[in-house]
């Protein structure tokens, strides 16, 4: 993160997940810039475009995906499970720390139930430096 | 038999990738073409193929712009494993009029100057607002010869702009005693004109211009708007003057063929003025399509006007209203009042605001238009995402604030009324009518959802208590 500037973090998003992002999801005040990449299946989050999100400025990347076993084509969520793992061990492999790209699964309703997970994600790459960001991931975190 | 009219179409591909419509969604990873009769390989519209290059740049997701929905591929895949998505960003193009469909069929036409194809057929509702609750009667449709539209016999689209004289005088030397004033006729009934409401420049304004030469028809422009990258197109301009303003503009009455007027209280009374800078000049009073434009309409026909155009919103609603009217509903009215006061035979009615598609040039011609402008669809030809972005101030995604190749702008154009008239030639041909003024104010080839509604479901359930479509 840039001191100064605004954390921008990326959100990729099954659209049966919910339809529309809304930038407000970040708290009133929060030096925040939330970018929503709308997806037909999460299944569609190719390893490339995680990366070109980190390269377009991105200081956190997150994946939002249907729960498991309840994907409408069959395996897309756990398609990009595996995908965003890999991504993952990419990051960690050129020392970007691969906790800056996570995946969680939730239940298809509107965007205000990413809220605390968009909560979670700026708490920990807000306040903890790059390097001393925590192993440990989130519960139902990839 | 004189020389069918024919507009030449030739490939036009966009410059930036269109927001497809389609995305192919692999429901296992245990493929990879291993089965060797991948059926990305054997797609009739060759799309996959076609997409290549875009897909090799991997900046979105597999989105597919030229797909025809035939799910050829879904159907026969070895594997079963493929399904179709829509794009998300598609859902979300353009407006409820302007819609994602709309725009998608446009860009298409603007591409290949073919009428759109849908393998998976409509899948729309029965009926909806608009043209959509009106169907044409295409109960003379015959099998099409061998050569498609162009083997029929001629279909006449043309239409004048010029006033008529509906009673010849002769002197007793049999000689024309009756002023016959200048005939304007045009070849297709619809006209271009770029909306101020979006973007308006010269690089816009050239490629229309050069299009509108190309296709023999006219083109609106503000005389603001006009630039010397324009004069070689004087011709096929029509200056929109005020009564205030035709004054200054006297060169460029002088190199028109139309010229038109805001209505404003005894607008009548500078056509004179008007012709004495230019008598061979055709007068056009531009009137906001409201509540009283049918009774101004009837006024102005008194007088030595040609032609009527009347200014709805872009979506073709009525101006000035609370709960405004359709344009087929005004249409009508307009036409109607003029026939009621015996003057509609002699002058032409165009009609702006809200002509989305082809079929929209014949239903509004059915309702009594002479002919009709493209506005938004000549934007979206060039590209256009309806977006407005550029009403606020901000850079236009596909770039048509920047210079454009005129070549390419045009052939898009021309591709795009290319497919708009090969549309016009079949829906008159399935109704039987060979001849576009043939085809003005005939409701009887037509069929009104609120008409059928009430023959139909009248007796049985009453009438309809909520007004408007349900």
């Amino acid at each position: 993160m840039r001191n100064g500037s605004k954390v921008k973090v990326t959100v990729f998003h099954c659209i049966n997940v919910f339809s529309e992002g809304d930038s407000r999801l970040a708290a009133k005040g929060e030096n925040v810039e939330l970018k929503f990449v709308r997806l037909p299946c999460s299944s569609l989050v190719k390893d490339v475009f995680l990366l070109r999100a980190f390269e377009a400025g991105a200081d956190a990347v997150v994946v939002l995906v249907c729960p498991e076993g309840a994907c409408r084509y069959v395996e897309g969520n756990l398609r990009a499970k595996k995908r965003v793992q890999w991504v993952r061990s990419l990051l960690d492999e050129i020392g970007m720390d691969g906790n800056r790209l996570a995946l969680f699964n939730l239940p298809p309703g509107d965007s205000s139930d990413a809220k605390p997970i968009i909560q979670k994600v700026l708490a920990q790459i807000g306040t903890t430096p790059q390097a001393e960001l925590s192993d440990r991931p989130p519960a139902g975190q990839a | 038999m004189p020389k069918k009219y024919h507009i030449p179409t030739k490939t036009a591909p966009p410059r930036f990738h269109p927001v497809g419509k389609y995305t192919t969604v692999e429901f296992r990873e245990n493929c990879a073409g291993s089965c060797r009769m991948c059926v990305k390989k054997n797609c009739v519209y060759n799309i996959f193929t076609e997409n290549m290059l875009h897909a090799s740049t991997m900046a979105e997701p597999e989105y597919l712009y030229t797909c025809m929905s035939c799910f050829r591929c879904i159907q026969e895949c070895t594997r079963g494993i493929f399904s179709r998505a829509i794009n998300p960003d598609y859902r979300t193009l353009g407006d409820d009029y302007w819609c994602s469909d709309i725009l998608h069929r446009l860009w298409y036409q603007a591409h290949t100057g073919k009428v759109p194809v849908s393998g998976a057929g409509y899948r729309g509702p029965f009926v909806a607002p608009g043209f959509d609750s009106m169907w044409t009667d295409m109960s003379e449709i015959v099998r099409p010869t061998r050569d498609g539209i162009h083997g029929r016999e001629y279909i006449n689209t043309c239409f004048e702009l010029s006033r008529r004289v509906t009673r010849l005088e002769f002197n007793p030397d049999m000689s024309l005693a009756s002023a016959v004033p200048p005939i304007l006729e045009l070849p297709l009934p619809l006209l271009f004109r770029l909306s101020p409401d979006l973007m308006i420049n010269e690089h816009l304004l050239v490629p229309m211009a050069r299009a509108a030469q190309v296709l023999g028809t006219l083109m609106f422009v503000r005389p603001q708007d006009v630039t010397p990258a324009l004069s070689p197109y004087a011709h096929s301009l029509i200056p929109c003057l005020t009564e205030a303003d035709f004054k200054e503009h006297g060169a460029m009455i002088g190199n028109s063929r139309v010229v038109e007027l805001a209505d404003a209280p005894g607008i009548e009374k500078v056509f004179n003025a008007i012709r004495n800078i230019q008598p061979e000049i055709l007068l056009m009073v531009g009137i906001p399509l409201d509540s009283r434009a049918a009774s101004r309409a009837a006024d102005l026909s008194l007088t030595g006007v040609d032609s009527l155009h009347f200014y709805a919103d872009e979506h073709g609603n009525e101006l000035n209203a609370a709960s405004p009217r359709f344009l087929k509903e005004m249409v009508r009215e307009v036409h109607l009042k003029l026939v009621e006061n015996s003057i509609r035979q002699k002058i032409n009615l165009v009609f702006s605001g809200g002509i989305a598609m082809a079929e929209h040039m014949a239903k509004a011609i059915i309702c009594g238009a002479d002919a009709v402008t493209a506005d938004h669809a000549l934007l979206i030809a060039l590209e256009c995402r309806l977006c407005g972005r550029c009403r606020d101030g901000l850079s236009c995604p596909v770039k048509l604030d920047e210079p454009l190749d005129m070549q390419w702008g045009s052939a898009r154009i021309v591709n795009l009324i290319g497919a708009w008239q090969n549309q016009l030639l079949e829906l008159m041909g399935a109704m039987g009518i060979r001849e576009a003024r043939r085809l003005r104010g005939e409701v009887g080839r037509s069929m009104w959802f609120e008409d059928l509604e009430r023959e139909h479901f009248g007796p049985l359930f009453g009438e309809r208590k909520v007004s408007g479509l349900g």
